[in-house]
């Protein structure tokens, strides 16, 4: 029997440049190949040389819609290696940006970028068209989290403010006043989220998949756990390189298997950390949790959650005196070596650096969409030969829209992914 | 009649495609004067006919990236580059092609991936005619906003021409760099951000890529070079967004 290929050019509605192909012989799926063919940024080289404290600002242009968790994550790293001290409201206004990053990144792909499949729809310029109020409020959490990118981070996109020790200056008590009104208006009002997430059908099983999260906190953690129990405080134990020549990011196992990493994985491992409101989501929604379209589901239940932690550390920062001038926190140490860990909103996020003399002279960053590509191949390749079994033959066009709209709820970056460096 | 607008991504961040969908309410607007026929990163619509204005974001890196480049310049009347990378090259254009052999082997060792060629980052006007330049990283949303506006109404876009300094003179920000000591490149960088990283307390790091014109690079060379920091570190820096830049002595292996 002759092998058949059949490819997607360039994927849609997903955030930077891939392809796909799949290779199925009679029966048999025998490949598929996720190649993720954004061009290289060299983002672990060029901050080499500079001074630690300018890195955070640099390594965060590897992607715009997470810039605070990969600031953040560099700053952490540098921390650890140059044994910097952080306040506890500056890390009071880090968890603070990090649920604003995450409810940016999620409302962004939830509403924007897999709605269009809930309504069969092209894309959401074509929805607003039929349904204004699920743009708006699409618009509308996106907004909230952006604000607070801008007020902690600096921008909305690229902001400086983040480094190590914390904050340049820290946001004015107006402004947290500011936000605090708006987000306590949207948390009283209804959202259309939850009867929208009962609608998105399932597709892509994740057999074979090992989930892997921070521990410790819930965005964040000084060790990574997986769902085989495993549990280190060096990625080196849980991760391990892998080289396509097809693909321009490495691509990240454990123990030999794909890994899956982001909402999904958080909320299988680490569910206890959800607020009630979140959880009551979860619950909510009939999603079997073995499908990979689960991870939208989860991205849900965080926007809520994002919200509700929002709401919380922004009542409480408001009780405090936090004024905005900041003594620059000092290296105890000159040299040092540092890992980051950070849950970006679309999972693990590691950056490790080694600095000398203050200036930092290797960097390290593996990022989330790197670590599910082989997820990715895994879960297109069980879903086709399902379709296979159960339809007994093929349509090229079915193929092609469900292997997207899988790849699709995984919520890839490939900006981010073809970053990954793994030096020896 | 509706304009026909195009946004290509080449090799970036996202972060130009971001500042479009941040037009928020004014992205209604935007809709008004313009049909959207081919924006991936948001769209599966796939209208590959001609456009009025076609928005390329990102540095040529790859083979593909120059194709998707070229059909765009042929197809559309005008074509906007929209930001830093497509500007100026990015960050990652400060590794030169001389560079790109050491560079590529330092990430993937032997396995280097063969499933195109890749470019060192270039600005896409090194290949195509470029119409209108609004650089940033990320860009102003507001001047994206005013030039889509303005190109609709056929009227030519406003291009900055005055240095970050000048904000801060008009801000009344007392000068980082003479009166602190802190690195700043505000003096040869392109104004229109209104200074904000300055405003917070530190340094410009040139993210807007420098002036168009009369930019004085050995001056701000001196000026670096008498706070201290080392040659290799000043160089690193002032190419850092810009391959547009120039350093007047060899710049290979900047990266190392």
């Amino acid at each position: 029997m002759t092998m058949r290929k059949i490819s997607i050019s360039e994927l849609s509605r997903v955030e930077g440049i891939g392809s796909v192909e799949i290779f199925i012989n009679g029966k048999k799926v025998r490949d598929v190949r996720v190649k993720l063919i954004e061009g290289l940024r060299f983002l672990e080289l060029i901050p080499r040389g500079l001074l630690y404290k300018e890195v955070p600002g640099i390594v965060s242009r590897i992607c715009a819609i997470c810039y605070a968790s990969h600031a953040i994550a560099s700053s952490m790293a540098l921390e650890k290696a140059l044994s910097i001290k952080v306040d506890r409201r500056d890390k009071m206004l880090r968890e603070l940006l990090l649920y604003g990053e995450l409810l940016e990144s999620h409302a962004l792909h939830v509403y924007f970028l897999i709605a269009p499949d809930i309504y069969d729809e092209l894309d959401f310029i074509e929805l607003y068209k039929k349904d204004k109020s699920l743009v708006k409020e699409g618009f509308m959490l996106v907004k909230l989290g952006n604000m607070l990118r801008e007020i902690i981070g600096g921008r909305p996109i690229h902001g400086l403010n983040i480094i190590p020790g914390g904050f340049v200056k820290r946001p004015s008590a107006d402004s947290i006043d500011k936000v605090l009104e708006i987000t306590e208006n949207i948390v009283e009002s209804s959202l259309i989220l939850e009867r929208m997430l009962k609608c998105y059908p399932e597709a892509g099983p994740m057999e074979g998949s090992v989930a892997i999260a921070t521990g410790d906190h819930y965005l964040y953690g000084n060790r990574l756990i997986t769902s085989t129990g495993k549990e280190s405080k060096n990625y080196r134990v849980i991760l391990e390189e892998q080289t396509e020549e097809y693909s321009h990011a490495k691509s990240a196992l454990h123990s030999g298997r794909p890994a899956v990493v982001g909402a999904i994985s958080r909320v299988l491992l680490k569910e206890k950390f959800l607020s009630r409101e979140a959880r009551e989501l979860l619950n909510s929604i009939e999603h079997d949790q073995k499908y990979i379209t689960y991870n939208v589901i989860c991205q849900g239940a965080e926007i809520v959650e994002a919200l509700e932690r929002i709401l919380s550390i922004l009542k409480e920062l408001s009780k405090l005196n936090v004024e905005t001038h900041i003594e620059e926190p000092y290296p105890k140490k000159f040299s040092g070596e540092g890992f980051g860990y950070i849950e970006a909103p679309r999972g693990v996020l590691v950056h490790h650096y080694l600095v000398e003399d203050l200036i930092l002279s290797k960097a390290n960053i593996i990022t989330p969409t790197a670590i599910n590509q082989k997820s990715m191949e895994r879960a297109v390749h069980n879903h086709v030969e399902t379709l296979i079994f159960n339809k007994g033959s093929l349509n090229e066009n079915d193929v092609i829209s469900c292997a997207e709209q899988i790849i699709r709820a995984f919520d890839p970056c490939i900006s981010c992914s073809v970053h990954v460096c793994f030096i020896k | 009649m509706k304009l026909k607008m195009a946004i290509f991504e080449l090799t970036g961040c996202g972060g130009c495609e971001l500042t479009f969908i941040m037009l928020n309410e004014k992205l209604e607007d935007i809709l008004e004067l313009y049909d959207i026929a081919h924006f991936k990163m948001i769209s599966s619509k796939e209208d590959l006919h001609k456009y009025d204005v076609a928005v390329v974001a990102g540095s040529v890196s790859t083979e593909r990236d120059l194709k998707v480049l070229e059909s765009a310049r042929k197809k559309s009347r005008i074509l906007l580059a929209l930001g830093t990378c497509a500007v100026h090259g990015g960050p990652q254009s400060l590794i030169l092609d001389e560079d790109l052999e050491g560079a590529l082997a330092e990430i993937y060792g032997k396995k280097v991936p063969k499933e195109m060629k890749i470019f060192a980052g270039t600005p896409i006007s090194e290949y195509v005619k470029v119409d209108v330049e609004i650089p940033g990283c990320p860009p102003e949303s507001n001047d994206l906003f005013q030039a889509l506006v303005d190109l609709a109404h056929g009227v030519v876009p406003y291009k900055w021409d005055y240095p970050v300094c000048l904000e801060c003179k008009i801000n009344e920000t007392e000068c980082v760099l003479v009166k602190r000591g802190i690195p700043c490149l505000g003096p040869i960088t392109l104004g229109g951000c209104n200074a904000v990283c300055i405003n917070l307390g530190i340094g410009c790091i040139g993210c807007r890529g420098p002036l168009p014109e009369d930019v004085n690079i050995p001056s701000e060379y001196e000026i670096l070079k008498s706070l201290g920091i080392s040659e290799k570190t000043i160089k690193r820096k002032l190419r850092m967004f810009s391959k547009r830049v120039s350093l007047n002595d060899h710049e290979k292996n900047l990266y190392k």
